[in-house]
C-alpha cells in the first residue's frame, strides 16, 4: 500500500498544466486545414492572425516502402511525411496531439516553428491512448520541420515521424499557380534495397548511416508514374522541401529547370537562380521556377546514387506548348519516341557490366546478347535481375563464375529492361510483364 | 546482496496474467470491475474492448495477456495472489536473458531481435507462451506486451529534446535500443492509464 501512495502523489503533481491564451484575437477558434503530401492546405492570403485549432493523431501503421515491400511506419497523421500545417505569423495554435490507441509506442512532436521548450515535445509526451494538448504563438515566418522526439530519437525519426508546419509572413506568400509538398527521408531495413516483404528496422544501420533507402514522400515511385506531380507552361511552381533525415542531407536538384527563387533554409532570405539547395536533416527550403517548356522534370537528390539506387527520384510532368526559343527538342523527342523505354534502364544500370551492344566481357561479364541462357528461361532471367546471379553459369558453352548483383528496380523497369534485351542483339523476343515480375518477387 | 543474487531469490511468473486469469480475478472482486472502478485507479479506458464486466472482447484468445489494466490493477492482482509486481531492476536483469545466456544484451543480434519483435503490430492479441524461453524459464518478456513494473514512474524524466538522462535510464547502454524504448514507454505512463499495449506478470519475493 505505501507505493500506492508514492505514486498517487507523482500522480497529482504531474498533472497540473496551463497555458497562456493569444492576445489581440478576436476570431473563434477554428480548426486548421491539413493535407497528406503532396498537397498544401490553402494559403492565407491577407488575413489576420487567428485562433488555429490543429488536430494531429499520430497512427503506426504498416505500408508500402516499395513495390512489394512494406515497413512498420510511424507517421503523423497517417502518411510519411506527416501532414501540411499552414499557418500565418502572429496565429495561436491550439495543438491537439493525439497518440492512437492502437500505437505501441508513446510519442511526442517537436515543432521547430515553436518558440518555447522542446518545441512542445515535453508538453505533448503521449503513452498510447492518450491526448495531450499545448498552445503556441507564430513568432517566425518560414517553414519548420516538425518530427518526433522521443527516445531513441533517431529510430522514431528513422521511421516517419516528421513533417513539415509553414508560417507565412503578414499577407502572405506571393501567390503562385501550383504548391506541392516534397519531403526528403533515409530509411534503414534489414533486407537490402527492393527485398521483397515486411523488413524490419534496422538499428545497426542506421547508426552506420548506410541507408538502403533514400526518398521523396516515404515510397519508391511516390512522385512518379501516376502520382508525378503537374503543371503548366507558363506557371510558377512553388516547392514546399523539407528533409526529415534521420542522417542525410539533401542536394536537392530539378533536371531541367532553374530555381527561379530559393527562400533558403525556409527563411526569408531569397537567392535567385540557384541550380541545387541544400537542405539539411531537419531543415527545408522553399523553392519556386516558372516552367517555360513542356516535358519531364526530374526531382533528384543530386548526391547522385540516392536518386538512381535508393528511390531519390520525382518526376514533374510539364504539359503545353513548346517553346523552340527555349528549348528545341524536336529531334531529340523523335528519336525518344522510337527508343524503347527499358534502353534506358539498360544504358543506366546493366550497361557498365554487360556492354552496349550486350556483348558483356570476356571471362567476366556474360552476353546478354544471343544469350541461350537468357533465351532459355524467363523466369530465370527475371530472378537474375531481382535477387541477383552468383556461382557457376555456362551462357553459350562458356563458364562464368561471378556474381552480379541485384539490381533495386522496381518491377516495370525489369520488364522492360528484359523485353528491350529480349527484342535486340538476335535473343528470342520473350516479353516479360510487370506482373510476370512481380509474381518472380513472390518466391 | 548484488542485483544478481536478489534476482536469483526471486521467483517472476513465467508467463504474463492472462485474460482468463484476470476473468477469474474480476469475479471475485467486484471494485475492479469496469464499471465500479473509480477514475483514479484506471482511466476511461480500462478494460475498455471488454463487452462488459465480466466478459472479455469479443474474438479475444482467453490466453492472451490481459492488457488496458491500470498500475493499481495490475498491483492489486498480485497482492491477492501474495504476489507483487517485479521491480524495473528485478524485469530488466530477468530480460537480459535469451535461450542459453542470462545476459546476452551485448550481442547486437540480440537487440536486433528484440526490435524486430517489438516492431510486429497487435501482438497483445497472441496466446501467452509463444515467445522463446529464457535460461531462468521466463516466456514472453519480449515482443508480446510491455508489463508493468512496481517503479516504472522511476525512470528518469524526459529532457527537454526527448532524451533520457543516461544516469537515470538506468545506465543502460546508447546502443540498446530495446532498453530505450522501454523506458521511453515507462516514462509516458501514469499508474491510473490504461494502455492497449502493457499487460503485466507478478512476482513471489522470499519472505524477508
Ligand atoms: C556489376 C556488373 C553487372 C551489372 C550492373 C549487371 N550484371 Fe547481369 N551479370 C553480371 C555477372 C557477373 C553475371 C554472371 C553471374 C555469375 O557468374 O554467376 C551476370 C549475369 C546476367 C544474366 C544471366 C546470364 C546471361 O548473360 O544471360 C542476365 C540475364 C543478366 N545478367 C542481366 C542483367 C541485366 C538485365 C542487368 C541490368 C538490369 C544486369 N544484368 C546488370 C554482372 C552484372
Ligand atoms: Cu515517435
Amino acid at each position: 500500500m505505501k507505493t500506492r501512495h508514492i505514486l498517487l502523489a507523482t500522480l497529482l503533481i504531474g498533472t497540473a498544466a496551463c497555458t497562456p491564451a493569444g492576445e489581440g484575437i478576436t476570431t473563434e477558434p477554428e480548426l486548421a486545414v491539413l493535407t497528406a503530401p503532396p498537397m498544401v492546405p490553402p494559403p492565407v492570403g491577407n488575413r489576420g492572425p487567428k485562433h488555429l485549432i490543429v488536430e494531429l493523431e499520430v497512427i503506426e501503421k504498416e505500408m508500402e516502402i516499395a513495390d512489394g515491400v512494406t515497413y512498420q511506419f510511424w507517421t503523423f497523421g497517417g502518411t510519411v511525411p506527416g501532414s501540411f500545417i499552414r499557418t500565418r505569423v502572429g496565429d495561436t495554435i491550439e495543438f491537439r496531439f493525439k497518440n492512437a490507441a492502437d500505437s505501441k509506442f508513446p510519442h511526442n512532436i517537436d515543432l521547430h516553428a515553436v518558440t518555447g521548450p522542446g518545441g512542445g515535445a515535453e508538453a505533448t509526451f503521449a503513452a498510447p491512448g492518450q491526448s495531450k494538448t499545448f498552445t503556441f504563438k507564430t513568432l517566425n515566418p518560414g517553414l519548420y520541420v516538425y518530427h518526433c522526439a522521443t527516445a531513441p530519437v533517431g529510430m522514431h525519426i528513422a521511421n516517419g515521424m516528421y513533417g513539415l508546419i509553414l508560417v507565412e509572413p503578414e499577407g502572405g506568400l506571393p501567390p503562385v499557380d501550383r504548391e506541392y509538398y516534397v519531403m526528403q527521408g533515409d530509411f534503414y531495413t534489414e533486407g537490402e534495397f527492393g527485398m521483397p516483404g515486411l523488413q524490419p528496422f534496422s538499428q545497426a544501420k542506421a547508426i552506420d548511416e548506410d541507408a538502403d533507402y533514400v526518398l521523396f514522400n516515404g515510397r519508391v515511385g511516390a512522385l512518379t508514374g501516376d502520382n508525378a506531380l503537374t503543371a503548366e507552361v507558363g506557371e510558377t511552381v512553388r516547392l514546399f522541401v523539407g528533409n526529415g533525415g534521420p542522417n542525410l542531407v539533401s542536394s536537392f536538384h530539378v533536371i531541367g529547370e532553374i530555381f527561379d527563387r530559393v527562400y533558403t533554409e525556409g527563411g526569408t532570405s531569397i537567392h535567385d537562380n540557384v541550380q541545387t539547395t541544400l537542405v539539411p536533416a531537419g531543415g527545408a527550403a522553399i523553392v519556386e521556377y516558372r516552367v517555360d517548356v513542356p516535358g519531364r522534370l526530374v526531382l533528384v537528390d543530386h548526391s547522385i546514387f540516392r536518386a538512381f539506387n535508393k528511390g531519390a527520384i520525382g518526376i514533374m510532368n510539364v504539359g503545353g506548348a513548346a517553346d523552340t526559343t527555349i528549348f528545341s527538342a524536336a529531334h531529340e523527342t523523335a528519336v525518344q519516341e522510337r527508343v524503347h523505354p527499358g534502353k534506358t534502364v539498360y544504358d543506366r544500370t546493366c550497361l557498365a557490366c554487360h556492354g552496349s551492344e550486350g556483348e558483356g566481357i570476356a571471362g567476366i561479364f556474360p552476353p546478354v546478347a544471343k544469350s541461350d541462357y537468357l533465351n532459355a528461361d524467363k523466369n530465370r532471367a527475371i530472378d537474375a535481375v531481382l535477387h541477383g546471379l552468383s556461382g557457376p553459369v555456362t551462357v553459350n558453352g562458356i563458364a562464368y563464375n561471378n556474381a552480379m548483383p541485384a539490381q533495386g528496380l522496381n518491377d516495370q523497369d525489369v520488364a522492360a529492361v528484359l523485353t528491350f534485351i529480349y527484342s535486340r542483339w538476335d535473343n528470342n523476343g520473350t516479353v516479360v510483364t510487370p506482373e510476370d515480375v512481380a509474381a518472380r518477387r513472390r518466391n | 546482496m548484488s542485483a544478481l543474487i536478489l534476482f536469483l531469490l526471486l521467483q517472476l511468473d513465467p508467463y504474463p496474467v492472462t485474460i482468463r486469469q484476470f476473468q477469474a480475478f474480476l469475479r471475485d472482486h467486484s471494485e475492479w470491475r469496469r464499471s465500479e472502478v473509480k477514475r483514479i485507479w484506471a482511466d476511461e479506458r480500462y478494460l475498455l474492448d471488454w463487452t462488459d464486466d465480466l466478459t472479455p472482447p469479443a474474438g479475444a484468445n482467453p490466453a492472451a495477456p490481459v492488457t488496458q489494466v491500470s498500475w493499481f490493477a495490475a498491483q492489486a492482482y498480485c497482492e491477492i495472489q501474495g504476489k507483487t509486481l517485479p521491480t524495473v531492476a528485478e524485469w530488466e536483469t530477468a530480460a537480459k536473458a535469451d535461450e542459453t545466456r542470462r545476459d546476452a544484451t551485448g550481442d547486437p543480434a540480440f537487440t536486433a531481435r528484440i526490435l524486430t519483435a517489438y516492431g510486429r503490430p497487435a501482438t497483445h492479441r497472441n496466446a501467452v507462451g509463444g515467445g522463446f524461453r529464457t535460461v531462468d524459464g521466463l516466456y514472453d518478456l519480449h515482443g508480446l506486451v510491455w508489463e508493468w513494473t512496481l517503479d516504472f514512474n522511476s525512470v528518469a524524466p524526459i529532457e527537454a529534446d526527448g532524451r533520457f538522462c543516461g544516469a537515470g535510464a538506468g545506465g543502460s547502454d546508447p546502443s540498446d535500443y530495446a532498453r530505450f524504448l522501454r523506458d521511453a514507454l515507462r516514462g509516458s505512463l501514469k499508474p491510473n492509464h490504461s494502455v492497449t499495449s502493457v499487460g503485466f506478470r507478478c512476482a513471489k519475493r522470499p519472505a524477508s
